[in-house]
């Protein structure tokens, strides 16, 4: 009990020592005035009496520190004490804080970003209870290797068929137009199957889940919602259950709101889904299902399908099973099912599509070595900064040491400087983290696909980036408190009279500055090949002539059912025509560089089996004219060919290619469109090949036709400006009153948006690495430098001594930075080597360049090369400008 | 040095501070300090200062307690008076230190 009363005493007297101070010279006053009154009643005169008195008393100050040794507790003092030391020492070496800092947090704060994105895409486990059991179940051509979805009859016999889970449930991503009163916007949606929530064990935050509507009025038309959907535009309103939500013309009760928590189990659609309504719906929302029967076709693969383990049961258990209905349905069914396997992976896994995963996991791999790259940078300097710091610190140590600080003491000052040192490094790491995590949600396709990516800065990430910078910043402390033992401070003070312990030194120095000359190597190739193909992309000659193109993109207005898309873009297009500073005006149903295709199958009946992938586009007569497209041979559509009873197509150059001996012109080719829908046309002419799917890739064959098929679908119409296209654009986008009833204009862009749109993923890449290379650049340059100078300053001396007794400056400190020079060339080789097993792996990000694209090697060579010679050149003049007089004097 | 005096035994100090509050009451620094002499009739070597510092940790302990108030010479001082709690750490010291005392005199006894 006395020993808590006096802790505390001791706790609040750190508070109040000026107080007590004041208190105790008082009493230490009084008590010696009483003294030495008493000697004088004795007799003693009174000088002599003050004398006696202060020496019965004992000394004055050792008391003083006595009692406040026991006023507080000592360890804390010294630790305050120790801290204020710290703050003055970091705040007196501000280069110093500036250069940890910034290492700490590029080295921290890139890792912990790009590792967090790589674990959230390639690792993390659906945020549902037992993630694990989940799983996804894809089917895959056993000939071609290729990943497929599923159609509904096959989801029925898996469903009903696989003993081995629990549940299992089909889903499928769909855009929804949300209205509600004049607000009106394009959300995205996803149906699934009633089961959907009841299989990931998930309880809504507000509501119910599909399963209990199921036989209640109002099914299917209701729908779940996200708790940021909820949030955002329904003001969370408590009383949102049993509310009307109008999608896509249709009134939907809303019967539960899905929470946060629950990230999509797909993030290979761009997006979060917004809503969930259940698959028995889709027809009523698209009649074009109910229309083509999908839901009882085998051969519409439209939903993909998630599952949940039953307790015990293996995935390779599940597996088998799986194995087992496929192979029993490709016996059932061998017009749909023949070689059609399925696969099943751990749901956590297969975030997208199985096929990306090649993709996806290349690109993160690029960005992970890049950034571990950053950090073997950060962890060099920080070993040249250490090195710089030993030097400093070593005298000051053996001094302190030397005066009876114990070393404990010593080391506890170094720690706490270090911990000082960390804190600015974790804040940087920390901002870089959330910059970057910023910049690939802002751009998702960075990683080679459109991934519904939402990343952010989680308590669990600050612990991490708090936990490695203080890791580095102690490392940073540790090594010198380790050195202490040897430290001795006749060797200190001896130190600058020798050269050898500064040789020795320079290695330490000269191998992380080598590091970093390989790191920038290979940081520098993967942003300048990114670079290369940015800029190949942004001035590829697409084929056709973008400079006065103007594309704008028409859309179906909801709850207004068109019958001819086509004729409303015409209608678009008459009224556009009016406009002045137009010189042509064409439609298409899919425009050049616009994210969509339209894959097709060619024959061109010169082989009996082979056929060629290629895209079809549906065009007017005057596409050619309004896209600067050149006719090479035969002749344009004309006014009648749509409605021929022969249809007619003109052909890309590729495709023509494929008739090796004969003319492609008056060729019949027949066209399949999925598995069905095929048709005939006649070859009228062959045009040139445009870069329709992005601007680095021209290869892909064309096939233009204009017997268009009645359809709601809103072709885009294109035009051909006389004037600044961009001017035009914006009159466009300002005045939409041209538009018929039933039409939204959703974008107006020029040739050039189309490419710079194109081209944003790989410029972002090159933005990302372009930053980390210039910093390694520089950190690697400012390394060189100091161990250049390093070697200059250690061996001081005895470059005087050669210089005196007659070398030639010059020669003499060329002789002494040869070996670091030497070392930073080959520096140069090994990361020239290092980019060539690095620059593969960000393929995906740098399309139309070769991987090992010999230019961009050379540019980096070149520029390593020229930085080496600067910072030589540099140091060279510092040694050269020894004065062995100086020199000799000041050692 | 005067080899008669001798310095206060190790650890009893604080006992010797308890027994003189607790005969003479409330008391100032100095005024222990001077009582300790008279009784030590000479035989101790204190340096009277050294006597705050234990005088502090008896107060954290609870075992006396501190107030300001006027000296004989009107001169503002603190004084000490022994607690509760003090009067009982004196009896277990006492009992301790004559436990003590009398184990060492016997052995002292049987070695002669």
């Amino acid at each position: 009990m006395s020993a808590l009363r006096a802790s505390m005493s001791r706790m609040l007297a750190m508070f109040s020592r000026r107080r007590t101070a004041f208190a105790l010279d008082e009493e230490f006053r009084h008590h010696l005035e009483l003294l030495t009154a008493q000697y004088v009643n004795d007799g003693v005169p009174q000088c002599d009496a003050e004398k006696m008195a202060r020496r019965a008393f004992g000394g004055v100050s050792q008391i003083q520190d006595a009692y406040f040794d026991e006023h507080r507790f000592v360890w804390v003092d010294s630790f305050v004490q120790d801290v204020g030391l710290a703050l003055r020492k970091v705040a007196r070496e501000p280069r110093l804080l500036c250069a940890t800092a910034l290492t700490i947090g590029l080295g921290v704060g890139a890792n912990a970003a790009v590792l967090d994105t790589a674990q959230q895409l390639l690792f993390r486990p659906l945020s549902v209870p037992h993630p694990r059991q989940v799983v996804a179940l894809y089917h895959v051509n056993r000939k071609t290797g290729q990943y497929l979805s599923t159609s509904y009859p096959d989801y029925v016999n898996f469903r009903d068929e696989l003993s081995s889970l629990e549940a299992l449930s089909a889903y499928m991503r769909l855009p929804v137009t949300w209205t509600e009163s004049n607000r009106l916007e394009r959300v995205t949606a996803e149906a699934v199957t009633p089961n959907f929530f009841t299989m990931l064990q998930l309880r809504p935050l507000l509501g119910s889940t599909f399963v209990s509507y199921r036989r209640a009025q109002g099914w299917p038309l209701v729908a779940m919602i996200a708790e940021s959907f909820w949030r955002s535009h329904l003001g969370a309103d408590s009383a949102v259950v049993g509310r009307t939500m109008w999608l896509d013309g249709q009134a939907f009760t809303v019967i539960g709101v899905v929470p946060q928590s629950f990230e999509t189990q797909n993030l290979g659609w761009t997006g979060q889904p917004m809503i969930w309504i259940p698959m028995d719906a889709i027809e009523i929302v698209q009649p074009s299902f109910r229309a083509n029967n999908l839901f009882g076709n085998r051969n519409a693969r439209f939903a993909l399908m998630l599952g949940r383990l039953r307790d015990g049961v293996t995935l390779r258990e599940a597996q088998a099973q799986v194995d087992v209905v496929a192979a029993k349905l490709a016996v059932e069914f061998p017009d749909t099912n023949d070689q059609v396997g399925a696969t099943m992976f751990p749901a956590g896994r297969v975030k997208f599509y199985p096929a990306y995963r090649d993709t996806v996991t290349r690109s993160v791999a690029a960005f992970v070595a890049a950034s571990g790259l950053i950090f073997v940078l950060s962890a060099c300097n920080l070993i040249t900064l250490l090195s710089q710091r030993m030097a400093a610190r070593d005298r000051e140590l053996a001094v302190r040491l030397s005066l009876g600080g114990s070393t404990a003491r010593v080391v506890r000052q170094l720690l706490l400087e270090g911990i000082l040192l960390a804190f600015p490094g974790f804040c940087l790491a920390l901002a870089l983290a959330w910059s970057i995590q910023l910049g690939i949600n802002r751009f998702p396709k960075i990683f080679g696909i459109g991934l519904a990516l939402d990343l952010k800065i989680s308590w669990p990430l600050v612990l991490v980036v708090l936990a490695c910078s203080l890791l580095m910043a102690l490392i940073f402390a540790v090594i010198p408190a380790a050195r202490l033992r040897r430290v001795s401070l006749a060797a200190r003070l001896q130190d600058d009279q020798r050269t050898t312990s500064g040789r020795q030194r320079g290695w330490l120095r000269a191998v992380p500055a080598a590091a970093q000359v390989v790191v920038s190597a290979v940081l520098l190739a993967g942003a300048l090949l990114v670079l290369r193909s940015v800029l190949r992309g942004e001035t590829a000659d697409l084929g056709f002539d973008r400079s006065r193109v103007l594309i704008v993109s028409l859309e179906t207005m909801p709850r207004v059912r068109l019958t001819d898309g086509r004729e409303a873009a015409l209608q678009v297009a008459r009224e556009l025509s009016e406009h002045p500073g137009i010189e042509s005006i064409s439609i298409a149903s899919i425009p050049p560089l616009d994210g969509l295709h339209q894959p097709i199958s060619v024959w061109n009946g010169s082989d009996a089996e082979a056929t060629l992938p290629a895209d079809q586009v549906y065009v007017d007569t005057r596409f050619f004219q309004t896209m600067g497209i050149r006719i090479l041979r035969g002749r344009n559509f004309v006014a009648n060919d749509g409605e021929s009873d022969e249809p007619v197509a003109l052909v890309s150059e590729s495709l023509a290619r494929s008739w090796p001996a004969r003319e492609a012109e008056g060729q019949q080719v027949i066209v399949t469109e999925g598995r069905s829908a095929r048709k005939t046309l006649r070859v009228i002419g062959v045009v040139r090949d445009v870069k329709y799917r992005s601007p680095w890739n021209g290869d892909r064959p064309m096939v233009y036709r204009v017997d268009w098929v009645r359809s709601a679908f809103v072709p885009a119409v294109i035009l051909r400006t006389v004037v600044d296209a961009n001017q035009i654009a914006r009159d466009i986008r300002q005045n939409d009153r041209a538009l018929p009833t039933g039409v939204l204009m959703t974008s107006v862009k020029t040739g050039d948006d189309l490419v710079q749109a194109a081209v944003t993923p790989a410029r972002t890449a090159a933005w990302f690495l372009g930053t980390l290379a210039t910093l390694a650049l520089i950190v690697a340059a400012v390394g060189l430098h100091s161990t250049l100078v390093y070697a200059v300053t250690t061996r001081r001396r005895e470059l005087a001594i050669r210089i005196a007794v007659g070398g030639a400056p010059a020669k003499v400190a060329l002789n002494t930075l040869r070996p670091t020079a030497i070392l930073a060339l080959t520096a140069v080789v090994i990361g020239l080597a290092a980019s060539w097993v690095f620059t593969p792996l960000l393929a995906v990000q740098s399309p139309g360049v070769s991987a090992h694209d010999g230019m961009t090697l050379l540019a980096v060579a070149i520029t390593l090369l020229l930085a080496c010679c600067a910072v030589t050149a540099l140091s060279l003049a510092k040694a050269a400008q020894t004065s062995p007089t100086e020199a000799l004097r000041t050692n | 040095m005067d080899s008669t005096l001798s310095p206060v035994p190790y650890g009893t100090l604080d006992l010797i501070i308890l027994r003189t509050l607790d005969v003479l009451g409330t008391l100032h620094g100095y005024g222990i300090a001077r009582r300790i002499e008279q009784l030590a009739e000479g035989g101790l070597i204190l340096n009277q200062g050294t006597m705050y510092p234990a005088l502090l940790r008896l107060q954290q302990k609870g075992w006396i307690k501190a107030s300001w108030g006027a000296s004989d010479n009107n001169r503002r001082a603190r004084f000490y008076a022994i607690t509760r709690a003090g009067r009982r750490q004196l009896a277990a010291e006492t009992r301790n230190w004559t436990r003590t005392v009398s184990l060492i005199n016997r052995l002292l006894a049987g070695e002669s």
